[in-house]
């Protein structure tokens, strides 16, 4: 028997006309809603809702609750919005597929396209909760069921709520969150970029229990929840090295050197303990130099085999007492002074085992605002400039990513040793990747912050060659994770580092680099 | 630390992503069979920043197409569409 649908619309939040476009895409609609629910339904909507065509096509229009039993279908559609023909039809049959799914969401696309171009459409990563608290970018088109929605405070309540308060309040309730990488609905060009509410962001972290302050920023409709970190744990850095030096602002100094000292010196985290792990061949000045960077109580391993990062990494480790591990190259250097505390508070999350910052070459071009497998692993917006705030604003919001570099990254220590850590198969490339997708594996997840900025003086230290065998082994282990990364979609550009639509035009690019505002917090 | 318990704390590391990696293997072999290979998969060769690929040139936009585009450019109204209609 197929499952009634109800369609929830606030029609006092539409004015004239939109409430009319809504219903006749309900009426086109492939698969008829048994239910359409319109609270704050006035006279001029009943003109609508009592037409001829409704009285005709079964739906069942109403104002007040609906007797409906817990696994119904429940659709918030903004009046205004008009659902796509098929979209019933793809919603019924994944919650037939997946019947614990209590909080669903796809696609849109945004008026007409220009000349000669498709309209312009939004393409949404899978289930990204931490996203979520910076703003609605699942859209204004939610799907639920009735089970969840009187959970989540009834339908009274969510069709009149501001769509992130809506978005969060399902998602807290749902079991299971799902996308359709399908366009659902049409909407207007103003709808396009998410909305974001500090106000629901707050009162969602009340609900969970989640100490931490929520503030707008100023320019962009984001949200950034600093987690209050109270408990200052030990953080042991694990620096691999082999003693280079490089020209750092017209200045010859020992890399890792100069990444301990800026840490030590720009950074405000106090409870660091620093282990380098160096090559034997380091010269013996560069190790005085090293040994006085990283201070009192630093602990330096030798390291007496060809080069093997993943190996250095886990050497270093090894020796380290730390609750969590930051991963620190020697060709980097801290920009923002709280970025450790930033990154410790995304890990104050349980299910997060690994976040990593903003990272930039010294010209302030981006390095990596995360990984993107695409099917081949890169860094999502590198070269581009720090001043776009990206498709979807996706540069301005800590959110879920496949990876990010082990460069500057902190790490749950026991999630580490859970997963084995970093892959000895993989001395130079895709060690970083290997890890996060084991992490992955193992059900955590790994954020990427805007909020918390290093420089990377990428592979100053090491060859860039790519190794055969490395492909060889990331493909042997990883291809089906290449092929279909959760947070890429399959209807973006492939081979791309920006989150681009694979169509043709200047509107798609211009939608993939996003708006021109600086990150407020620096 | 001794390094007894160095060597015993790396051989379990390796042993854990040994495992964590076979796991990875199976699914990835039950998928695609035996052949795993990413030889048709663009790769840069080097992690250089001026080697990666950022931004690629739309087939349409290829130099050699630019008399082509002029022609379907001026074509009459229901030429394009037809030709359009065609396309897809």
């Amino acid at each position: 028997m197929t499952r009634p649908v109800l369609i929830v619309t606030d029609a006092a939040a539409g004015v004239g006309g939109e409430l009319e476009r809504s219903a006749r895409s309900l009426l086109a609609s492939r698969l008829r809603p048994s239910h359409w629910l319109v609270p704050g339904s006035r006279a001029e909507h009943e003109r609508i809702t009592r037409s001829r065509w409704f009285r005709t096509s079964r739906i069942t229009v109403t104002r007040g609750d609906v007797p409906l039993p817990d696994d119904s279908v429940v659709v918030f559609l903004r009046s205004g919005d008009e659902l796509m023909p098929d979209a019933l039809d793809l919603i019924v049959a994944n919650i037939d597929e997946h019947p614990d799914v209590g909080f669903l969401y796809g696609d849109s696309i945004h008026d007409q396209g220009l000349r000669f171009e498709e309209p312009p459409r939004v393409l949404r990563p899978s289930w990204s909760p931490e996203r979520l608290r910076s703003h609605a970018y699942v859209g204004d088109l939610i799907v639920s069921t009735v089970g969840v929605s009187r959970r989540a405070g009834g339908l009274g309540l969510l069709a009149t709520a501001h769509p992130h308060d809506r978005a969060l309040r399902l998602a807290e309730c749902a079991d299971s969150h799902a996308r359709i990488t399908e366009v659902l609905y049409r909407s207007t060009r103003e709808r396009m970029m998410p909305a974001a509410s500090a106000r629901a962001v707050r009162e969602h972290c009340e609900r969970l229990g989640i100490a931490a302050e929520c503030d707008a920023d100023p320019v962009l409709p984001v949200v950034r929840v600093r987690r209050r970190v109270t408990a200052r744990p030990l953080v042991s850095v694990v620096l691999p090295t082999r003693g280079t030096r490089g020209v750092i602002r017209d200045r010859e100094v020992v890399l890792a050197a100069n990444a301990l000292h800026t840490l030590r010196s720009r950074g405000t985290y106090p409870h660091l303990e620093i282990i380098v792990v160096f090559d034997h061949d380091t010269p013996g000045l560069a190790r005085d130099e090293i040994r006085s960077a990283a201070g009192d109580g630093a602990t330096l391993v030798e390291f007496d085999e060809p080069f093997n990062f993943a190996k250095k990494v886990n050497l270093g480790v090894v020796h380290s007492r730390g609750e969590y591990v930051l991963f620190l190259n020697d060709d980097t250097e801290i920009v923002t002074p709280d970025a450790v505390e930033t990154l410790l508070g995304l890990l104050a999350d349980p299910g997060v085992a690994m976040a990593g910052p903003l990272l930039s070459y010294p010209d302030g071009l981006i390095q990596s605002a995360g990984h993107v497998l695409n099917p081949v692993p890169y860094d999502l917006y590198r070269h581009r400039s720090p001043d776009i705030a990206g498709a979807q604003h996706l540069l301005r919001v800590q959110r879920e990513v496949s990876g990010v570099i082990a460069a500057f990254a902190l790490v749950r220590r026991t999630a580490f040793d859970e997963v084995g850590g970093l892959c000895e198969q993989f001395p130079s490339n895709y060690n970083d990747v290997d890890f996060s997708l084991k992490l992955y594996d193992a059900g955590y997840r790994v954020l990427w912050t805007p909020h918390a900025h290093v420089q990377h003086f990428e592979s100053s230290t090491r060859s860039p060659i790519l190794q055969p065998f490395e492909v060889a082994t990331i493909g042997a282990r990883w291809r089906d994770r290449l092929d279909d990364d959760p947070f890429f979609h399959p209807a973006l550009e492939r081979y791309l580092s920006i989150w681009k639509e694979n169509v043709t035009g200047q509107r798609a690019l211009s939608d993939a680099l996003g708006p021109t505002a600086p990150i407020a917090s620096k | 630390m001794p390094n007894d318990h160095v060597t015993e704390a790396l051989a379990i590391l390796r042993a854990r992503d040994a495992e964590y990696g076979a796991r990875a293997e199976a699914r990835v072999r039950a998928i695609y069979g035996d052949d795993t290979s990413l030889d048709s998969y663009d790769f840069a060769h080097s992690s250089q920043r001026d080697e990666q690929i950022t931004q690629r040139t739309d087939w349409v936009h290829q130099g050699w197409l630019r008399p082509l585009r002029f022609v379907y450019r001026h074509l009459p109204k229901p030429l394009k569409f037809a030709a359009r209609r065609i396309a897809r």
